[in-house]
């Protein structure tokens, strides 16, 4: 073995170009797909960071239709009866401010029912977590704190544990300090502070109230219960909340799916598509160095036959060959992970923002082992072909002959390799043209509201500064009118949640007048808005008028709705001037005195839902967000925007300010994340096949000089030459070609819930990557075969 | 003669010379030759005489660095590289000493390529493969490959291609050299039987005995011409 290695070495130091173009394609393959697992293995396959993560599970209160769901408080309380689960916990995501420790800040926020660092089987750095009596409802506020707050605002304070911090205007005892390493719920942004639900009034209010459905739900199965087990108590809790409270829970179910499941679902068919996609470039890469050694191969006939006079078996000739294509794959492998710590940091930085422990990646022992592993299969993968392809060499016909004449095996065999990766670069270029057109197709969905030159802040008032209605009111009012004084400031508005940020708030409605069965699906999109609301945003008024100032809490209660809404509600009739009960604010019926165009609140592939807006003024809320529209570049107006609001409170932390094309962006960056992606592997796949037909084409020209110079004695024109290497070309093309579409045809039919606007079949991305493909098979054709118009017919004279 | 009263090739002073890097090599020095339509010429020599340089400029395989090259009273030494094709093709038959049958095609494709490249349609195509076949008794293997085929029987494939397309000459370069003396003879007669029926032949050979055959045998010696003589000579 170690004479093989030398071997191995000595020649792939006296080929270095040879050596130096295996490394290049097979890092390449290597290096992404040690990037893509890196990322599937950190986001998918690692166990959660929490004790016995895989007995913990989401218990999700679902209605008809939808994937995910959220519970209400008292439905935690009622699931906490199943015995198959301990440690039931409902939290929801939110933000506070925090005063008297340097500047106001807002921090990112979780409330809580009850003991989540227990169920998650987290210890704290400091301190404990919540008791049952932290977190009932009139209970003194506590606060369990990040490591990262600890530092930054407590100065490593070690007697922090008992002390205060002044949480939302009011005194709250800081009772733990959770570890860097806990982090829940697992997001981009690291929560800083966890709070008992009831910590602000608008969270007390909700929390008593069975119809409010907005807590996630999770639990740890008890000692000796199964899954099955706990979704089947879980579900006979579920459907006796629904007979017991059919106006709230008539439509829901509950189900139970595995907490790293259901964190990690929305990402697992874009990953595990972008995991195949690498695989398949570095199936590619793997071929074409087969390609290049079976060669290769062929310039060591000779060699080879030599060996075998004098002994060598085949076993001995297939070890040595295939120790040299381990050679080489390690060489590459250790290359290709210096390529995936760059490629890593690069896909980290592109990639949206929302895929969980994404940024926690890291190319680790685990990911060297796979990278290990996978270079020793490539290498023998790679190898294994020309290997046993030289084994069976005749040395004695070898030794014989002066010159050596191309092996009609190994040239089917290239042949058939070359083809494969034209099937396999077919296969990713249909994937990335429909994942393409999808985001095309995202992008130009119409949002329903005008993005440019737009700015927007959310602002969130503590109830100690902001008690009530009427406190909230009067900021909101100061607010807009401060912002709308702002030179350069067009126009100013707010609304309570703005569409794309993230921040979408559902509330059930009656029409007067019409009998509502309870388990009918009255909800619908709803935004406290300024009377500028729609005309600041661009949102288009269909019918009737907009919100004026006169819209006051004064004056009877209105509602604006979106055509969708009076579509579905209202059919065949105006929905101006019926009469809608909103599920808050008990203010009675509100009047419909306008329709507007319908706008995509949370995601662009969204179908148009239901949506309506009440004046603010009517129906308070303790956050808004404002927005205002800008005469030039919105950016240079961010800090005036931050400074008004400073003014107007400083107790006030400004919240973050984007701008709305920010936001919309945003709602695109999941599915350009993996079009980018996959286009990259497609892009580099069909490099590598274009590179694959070029050298196959090559040999085959320098392999047939003496034919095509007799044909050229025999009086072929250059055209005819040129015609003969191309047909070649165009016959592996279309067999590659053929057997791509057909395995096309069925693999993205797996895209399909990725798609939008788009069929997992469609005629004109399969044709457009098809064309494409031939142009690229034209194009790595050309070389050969103006070098086969080249070849001199005075060849045919010269005898063999 | 040909029908226009010229000879179907007039060499004057062609000259051949090879250039590598700063060396320069004369195969060829003030060659005159004519061939009358109808002869039958042999070209002898050693071996790096330059006959095989004179076989492959008379063939347009290649150009006189120097003089004039006459085919049939038509200046042809400084065709471009698709017109000396379109002469090859149609003009001139070539048979080799290899043979140079293409392996992957048949015995009935073999001798239909060079018509397929005249872009003649496929029922003359056939007519005329099958004619040439049967002139070289090869008829019955249409359907082989050359690999299938003795060598004696390949070249009688390689003599029906050249004359498939019904050229004004044969060039033949050492037709004999990669047969046994049996097979050797019999292609021999072939292309007699073949000079018999009007055509013109140059054979490029070595061999004495084959040299015979022709009706004058030229003897080049360090690229020049240095002996002509007539059968009766050559029979002496």
């Amino acid at each position: 073995m170690i004479t093989d290695l030398r071997q191995a070495f000595r020649l792939l130091l006296t080929a270095p170009g040879f050596t130096s173009l295996v490394v290049a394609v097979l890092a390449i393959g290597i290096g992404a797909t040690t990037v893509i697992f890196s990322i599937v293995d950190g986001v998918l396959l690692r166990p959660l960071p929490f004790g016995d993560a895989d007995r913990l599970i989401a218990i999700q209160s679902v209605t008809r239709g939808d994937d995910d769901g959220t519970a209400s408080v008292p439905d935690v309380v009622d699931l906490k009866a199943a015995r198959t689960v301990q440690d039931v916990v409902g939290y929801t995501g939110g933000s506070v401010i925090l005063t008297g420790r340097g500047e106001a800040a807002t921090l990112l926020t979780t409330f809580v029912t009850g003991d989540l660092m227990a169920t998650l089987g987290a210890p704290l750095l400091r301190g404990r977590s919540f008791a049952d009596a932290d977190v009932r409802p009139g209970a003194a506020p506590t606060a369990v704190i990040a490591e990262h707050l600890w530092r930054e605002r407590f100065g490593a304070d070690a007697a922090v544990v008992g002390g205060t911090a002044t949480i939302e205007g009011q005194a709250c005892t800081i009772i733990g300090v959770a570890p860097e390493t806990f982090d829940f719920p697992i997001q981009s942004k690291r929560v800083d502070v966890w709070l008992p639900i009831a910590t602000t009034q608008i969270g007390a209010q909700l929390a008593s109230q069975r119809g409010a459905h907005f807590v996630h739900t999770i639990a740890r199965l008890a000692p000796g219960a199964s899954a099955e087990q706990a979704a089947a108590e879980l579900g006979a809790i579920g459907e006796r909340l629904a007979r017991e409270f059919p106006k709230s829970n008539a439509a829901r179910l509950v189900r139970v799916v595995p907490l790293q499941e259901r964190i990690v679902r929305q990402h697992r068919l874009a990953l595990t598509v972008l995991l195949g996609a690498v695989g398949a470039v570095l199936l590619i890469a793997c071929a074409n160095v087969a390609n290049l050694l079976l060669t290769r191969g062929v310039g060591r006939r000779r060699e080879l036959a030599i060996r075998a006079a004098l002994g060598a078996g085949r076993g001995r000739i297939v070890r040595q060959l295939l120790v040299e294509s381990v050679v080489l794959s390690a060489i590459a492998g250790a290359v290709g992970v210096l390529l995936s710590l760059w490629g890593l940091a690069a896909v980290v930085a592109a990639s949206p923002v929302d895929i969980p422990r994404l940024h926690d990646v890291r190319i680790d022992r685990g990911v060297l082992a796979f990278a290990a592993l996978l270079s020793a299969a490539t290498g023998i993968a790679f190898g294994m072909i020309p290997a046993f392809q030289a084994s069976r060499l005749d040395a004695g016909e070898t030794l014989k002959g002066t010159t050596i004449a191309a092996d009609p095996r190994g040239v089917r065999t290239r042949q058939i390799l070359v083809a494969s990766e034209v099937a396999i670069s077919l296969l990713l270029l249909a994937g990335a043209g429909l994942l393409g057109r999808t985001l095309l197709n995202l992008q130009r969905v119409d949002v329903g509201f005008a993005a440019e030159r737009t700015l927007a802040m959310e602002i969130s008032l503590p109830d100690t500064r902001y008690p009530n209605d009427p406190a909230r009111i009067a900021f909101y009012r100061r607010t807009i009118d401060a912002l709308r004084s702002i030179p350069g400031v067009r126009s100013a508005a707010a609304g309570s949640t703005l569409p794309l940020t993230g921040n979408d708030m559902g509330i059930g409605f009656r029409v007067e007048g019409r009998p509502v069965r309870d388990e009918d699906h009255t909800n619908a999109a709803y935004h406290a808005v300024s009377p500028d609301y729609f005309s600041t945003m661009g949102i288009r008024l269909v019918r009737g008028r907009a919100f004026t100032a006169r819209d006051d809490e004064q004056a009877p209660p209105v509602l604006v709705v979106s055509e969708t809404l009076a579509r579905t509600y209202f059919p065949g009739e105006d929905a101006i001037g019926k009469r809608v009960t909103i599920g808050y604010h008990n203010s009675g019926p509100r009047e419909v005195i306008g329709v507007v165009a319908d706008v995509k609140e949370s995601e662009l592939s969204e179908k148009a839902q239901p949506e309506m807006y009440a004046p603010f003024p009517q129906t308070p809320w303790p956050f808004f967000s404002v927005v205002v529209r800008t005469e030039r570049d919105p950016a240079a107006r961010a800090a005036a925007l931050r400074a008004a609001i400073v003014r107007l409170d400083p107790e006030q932390p400004p919240g973050d300010v984007q701008t709305l094309t920010h936001y919309v962006r945003l709602a695109t960056a999941q599915p350009r994340f993996t079009a980018t992606l996959a286009s990259a592997f497609a892009a580099i796949a069909t490099l590598l096949a274009g590179l694959g037909i070029y050298g196959v084409l090559a040999y085959g020209v320098a392999q047939r000089r003496r034919e095509i110079g007799i044909r050229l004695a025999l009086g072929a024109q250059p055209g005819d030459v040129r015609r003969l290497v191309m047909t070649q070309a165009a016959a592996l093309g279309a067999a590659g070609l053929g057997a791509g579409l057909a395995g096309a045809l069925l693999l993205t039919r797996a895209l399909s819930s990725l798609l939008f606007g788009v069929t997992a079949s469609d005629p004109t991305t399969f044709g457009a990557v098809s064309l494409l493909l031939m142009a690229v098979v034209v194009a790595a054709a050309y070389l050969p075969a103006r070098r086969a118009t080249r070849v001199d017919p005075m060849i045919a004279l010269r005898a063999d | 003669m040909a029908e226009n009263g010229q000879p179907l090739i007039k060499l004057d002073g062609v000259t051949k010379v090879f250039f590598t890097d700063e060396v320069e090599t004369h195969a060829l020095s003030g060659i005159h030759l004519q061939i009358d339509k109808g002869e039958y010429v042999s070209i002898a020599g050693p071996s790096g005489c330059g006959k095989s340089t004179l076989l492959s400029i008379l063939g347009l395989l290649d150009s006189p660095t120097e003089g004039q090259y006459f085919l049939n009273g038509r200046p042809v030494a400084e065709l471009p590289a698709s017109e000396r094709a379109r002469v090859r093709n149609r003009e001139i038959g070539f048979i080799f000493q290899s043979f140079n049958l293409i392996g992957d095609l048949t015995v009935f494709e073999n001798v239909e390529l060079p018509l397929t490249y005249r872009g003649m349609k496929s029922a003359e195509r056939r007519q005329r493969v099958e004619a040439a076949l049967e002139r070289v008794g090869m008829a019955h293997r249409a359907k082989h490959l050359p690999s299938q085929l003795s060598g004696g029987q390949q070249q009688r494939v390689a003599v029906a291609r050249a004359v498939a397309g019904e050229p004004l000459i044969l060039l033949a370069d050492e037709p004999t050299g990669n047969l046994d003396s049996r097979s050797g003879e019999a292609v021999m007669d072939l292309l007699r039987e073949l000079h018999r029926g009007g055509a013109t032949i140059c054979m490029v050979t070595h061999d004495p005995r084959y040299a015979r055959h022709a009706d004058r045998s030229i003897h080049v010696f360090d690229g020049r011409v240095v002996e002509e003589q007539t059968e009766m000579a050559v029979t002496e």
